[in-house]
């Protein structure tokens, strides 16, 4: 077996739904675990007793369930695992991305360590957004240079139809009085966005 | 051949398609070649205008068709979808894309699509002066060599090289050599998917005739959702969308960037490209005047009370000059209707009919006139010198919240003084949900026709110290109303993505006397022939509705005009309809009657009213016998048909359904349907009756009865 621990595949689900659902839904509860699984509720608790005598959840009775600081450890390499093989799927392989989920849950639990070293080394994680600087950061006096545009299709064809494509150079010129939406100068002229729009560009400062 | 050409050598047509970005004299072209010659409607089934226009010249007829600002061909605004199929589908013999010299990079963007598009195109470099002004020199010939198509340099504003342009279209429509167009690049990997995505484009004869196989390509790896919804319609569609698909993955994984994006990129390269070839800069652009500008008008502290003031300053002398005009033509109306009543006997229905109805209804047509012409120019002024695109910029944080985009604002303030201009000023918001939403929502703003209900209703039941805060509390609801309905509208019924406010705020203009002048013009005209019909025969069958049953005049008697009032329709129709109004706490039939008038003009409640309680001639809001008639007004159990509260519901009715006719027949023609005005008369009849319910239930329960 090539999985992560030492926990059967089964289980590796369960601990990657427990951490999916605290992602989504803020708590992780039983009726959604099974739910999510597709399972009965006493095989959803039979499944998290049993994580729980691996230490790697806490659970009481009609509480939610909570991962122990091992357990996200390891549930967070799970999902890191699964969401690097729907990358791979869907983006390389080109498959829908329906598929590339569904697909990525039948293989996961079988793949070796060096598989997914390869895969890691031709597809490099995307950036933390935590890293990346937006053009809403950007103080107005201040320029900065297009890296990538993330807004969703029908603003990000506005945006591209303005201009704002990568390698543009953009200085910001002032809010507006109420603080949105802000005034830009780009290839030459003004253009105004809202805040939340100039956070979907990812730019680089240029001074 | 063409279209429209004629063997026998007689004249021909050519039909012109005038494309470009918004603000770069796009329509001032259209107005030099084609002057008044113009014919304005709409594109089939949705709001976008159509303009066209006809000129002679040198033994051609030209038709000339002014396709709404865009920029870009990628389709995800109205505009885009309606400009693209008009080219694709309507195949124009000549395509003049209209850029703007001085921002040049921008504005070939929308060229490079047209011309992967493949259609006879001509650029015309128009703002040459400006460009010049710049310091930017244009090598005319080598940029018509980089991309190979024939270019001319305009001066729009001074009319230079107009008939440049024209010959320019009369030469390509005869040349017979096929030209020769510069491709644009992609790169390795991107034109080769475009070349395998052209071969399953050729594997299906029925889809290669629809598009240009490389333009099709192209918006297939774009991912384009109006071309992929057409395409999967077609026998072999699936096929070729499952290639192009692949194509477009591959590309996304190989680039890590959207093909869009990709592609995007790739066109800006070009034209930054061909920008270094073709364009010299002499010496470093200066300080722009519009950079001095806007560092005032849009200015952290400066910014919106000098918005504020501005159009508080508009809206006053817009409604304070039009008044004396209004005043003139409604006494030109009673001069007319006399000469004209003369002429028949003081008996005759047809004397009632021509004078009240016919006369009277033009009356109330061309009333509106003097407001539409001066505010439209104001507006056009506006627009054109660059300042209404601020104002959206300065208010949108406001008007995003309620849902709506910043240009919505000039439009519902209009609305306090007329619901018929506002209206038409939505013509301004981009995103039709946001147009549609502003349009409906602009009613609720209380017009000044509604003033004299609230004088009249104010000065009966209130003492004079409350009077103005009661004001203030009817055009508050007004307000409150027209935004929670915005609201509603855009989250349910007109639900979909918020309009991205991406948009240009154009350099500074004087704007000329001529656009202006014609923009005038044109809204007059239009308001005339589209609204102006739908008004008249609505006044005829309001005439029709408070004159029949006919009963003879009976001049002796003073009281028989109410008497006529009470027996016709319109009389029955409110009496009829006047236990809805109970829960309100409003049980005088003679208000019915008033609120049926009212549906065609508010002023109609007032006189009805008048006439009703006999108080005679002249029975405007401040007279007193009408405001004794209505506090005296009695139930059969004696007690008062009146109270404070009563009056407030009263008034709130009269607030918050459908303003007048007019306004019915200027949202029919503004959002080219009948759905959207029969929703208008419906829901705020509902919304005016759930309002003045509330107000008057609440307020029983509050004691205040």
């Amino acid at each position: 077996m090539g999985g992560v621990g030492h926990l059967s595949s089964c289980l590796e689900d369960y601990l990657e739904t427990v951490l999916v659902l605290k992602q989504e839904k803020k708590a992780a509860r039983m009726r959604d675990i099974a739910k999510h699984m597709g399972v009965a509720m006493s095989s959803a608790h039979s499944a998290i007793k049993r994580l729980a005598e691996a230490g790697l959840v806490n659970h009481r009775r009609y509480e939610s369930i909570e991962l122990t600081e091992k357990g996200e450890n390891l549930a967070k390499k799970i999902l890191d695992r699964h969401n690097l093989l729907t990358q791979l799927l869907r983006d390389v392989i080109g498959v829908h991305a329906e598929t590339a989920e569904k697909d990525a849950c039948a293989i996961e639990h079988h793949v070796s360590q060096e598989t997914i070293r390869r895969i890691m080394e031709i597809l490099p994680p995307e950036k933390n957004p935590a890293e990346e600087k937006t053009l809403k950061n950007i103080e107005p006096g201040k320029s900065a240079r297009v890296v990538r545009v993330r807004a969703q299709s029908r603003i990000r064809k506005r945006m591209l139809d303005m201009g704002i494509s990568p390698g543009v150079v953009i200085r910001v010129k002032r809010m507006a009085p109420l603080g949105d939406p802000m005034q830009i100068s780009i290839l030459g002229y003004d253009l105004s966005l809202r805040k939340n729009e100039a956070a979907s560009i990812i730019v680089e400062p240029t001074d | 051949m063409r279209m429209g050409e004629s063997e026998n050598g007689k004249s021909r047509t050519i039909k012109i398609a005038l494309a470009g970005n918004p603000n770069a004299g796009k329509t001032t072209i259209f107005n030099n070649l084609t002057g008044m010659h113009q014919h304005v409607g709409n594109y089939p089934g949705v709001t976008v205008e159509k303009k066209e226009g006809f000129l002679h010249y040198k033994g051609y007829d030209f038709v000339i068709v002014d396709l709404p600002g865009i920029y870009g061909l990628s389709a995800h605004s109205l505009d885009e979808i309606v400009a693209r199929n008009y080219i694709v589908e309507e195949k124009p013999d000549v395509v003049i894309d209209v850029l703007d010299a001085s921002n040049l990079e921008r504005n070939f963007y929308l060229a490079v699509q047209l011309l992967e598009l493949n259609v006879p195109l001509i650029l015309a470099l128009n703002m040459a002066d400006m460009a010049k002004k710049k310091g930017m020199k244009i090598n005319k010939e080598r940029l018509s060599a980089l991309t190979g198509v024939p270019i001319v340099l305009t001066v729009a504003t001074r009319q230079v090289a107009m008939n440049d342009l024209l010959d320019a279209a009369i030469k390509l429509v005869e040349s017979k050599a096929v030209p020769m167009r510069s491709r644009i690049h992609y790169g390795r990997e991107v034109d080769r998917q475009i070349e395998i995505v052209m071969q399953f484009i050729k594997r299906a004869p029925e889809i290669a005739r629809l598009y240009p196989p490389r333009w099709l390509a192209i918006k297939l790896l774009e991912q384009d959702a109006v071309v992929i919804q057409t395409i999967s319609e077609k026998p072999q569609g699936k096929l070729l969308l499952e290639a192009a698909g692949k194509s477009s993955a591959l590309l996304k994984a190989l680039f890590k960037e959207d093909p869009e994006t990709l592609i995007a990129e790739r066109r800006y390269g070009f034209i930054s490209g061909a920008c270094d070839e073709a364009v010299t800069l002499d010496y470093e652009r200066r300080h722009d005047v519009s950079d001095m500008i806007d560092t005032i008008l849009l200015n952290r502290l400066l910014g919106l009370p000098i918005f504020l003031a501005l159009i508080w300053l508009v809206f006053r002398f817009v409604f304070w000059a039009s008044a004396p005009f209004e005043r003139g033509i409604e006494y030109l109306f009673i001069l007319l209707g006399r000469g004209v009543g003369s002429l028949f006997s003081p008996e005759s229905p047809a004397r009632s009919l021509i004078v009240e109805g016919v006369i009277g209804g033009v009356g109330s047509v061309l009333v509106f006139i003097p407001v539409i012409y001066i505010l439209f120019f104001i507006l056009s002024f506006l627009e054109d010198s660059g300042y209404l695109a601020r104002s959206a910029f300065l208010m949108d944080k406001f008007m995003h919240k309620i849902g709506l985009h910043g240009r919505s604002f000039i439009p519902m303030l209009l609305g306090f003084g007329c619901s018929l201009p506002a209206i038409m000023a939505t013509r301004s918001i981009e995103d039709e949900k946001d147009r549609l939403a502003t349009m409906l929502a602009v009613p609720f703003m209380s017009c000044g026709a509604r003033l004299p209900i609230y004088v009249l209703f104010i000065g009966a039941f209130f003492p004079e110290h409350q009077a103005g805060n009661v004001l203030f509390i009817i055009y508050l609801v007004g307000i409150a109303v027209g935004i929670a309905m915005a609201w509603f509208l855009r989250r349910f019924l007109l639900k979909g993505p918020t309009a991205p406010f991406v948009m240009e705020l154009p350099p500074y203009r004087i704007p000329t006397m001529k656009a202006m002048l014609i923009h005038v013009w044109e809204r007059g005209y239009l308001y005339l022939q589209k609204a102006g019909t739908v008004i008249l025969a609505g006044c005829v069958i309001m005439w029709f509705l408070s004159h029949l049953p006919w009963q003879s005049p009976q001049i002796e008697n003073p009281n028989w005009e109410t008497t006529r009032l009470e027996r016709s329709y319109a009389g029955k129709l409110g009496k009829a309809i006047m236990p809805v109004f109970h829960p309100a706490g409003l049980y005088d039939w003679r208000l019915g009657v008033g609120f049926v008038g009212g549906f065609f003009a508010k002023e109609i409640v007032v006189s009805t009213l008048g006439t009703l309680y006999a108080v005679g001639e002249g029975g405007g809001e401040k007279n007193p016998s009408l405001r004794s008639a209505l506090q005296n007004a009695r139930k059969a159990d004696g007690s008062p048909l009146y109270a404070p509260l009563s009056a407030l519901a009263a008034m709130i009715f009269s607030l918050l359904y459908i303003p007048c006719i007019s306004t019915v027949a200027i949202i029919r023609r503004e959002s080219n349907s009948w759905r959207w005005p029969a929703f208008a008369v419906v829901h705020t009849i509902v919304t005016a009756w759930v309002v003045a319910v509330i107000v008057f239930q609440a307020g029983r329960l509050l004691g205040l009865g």
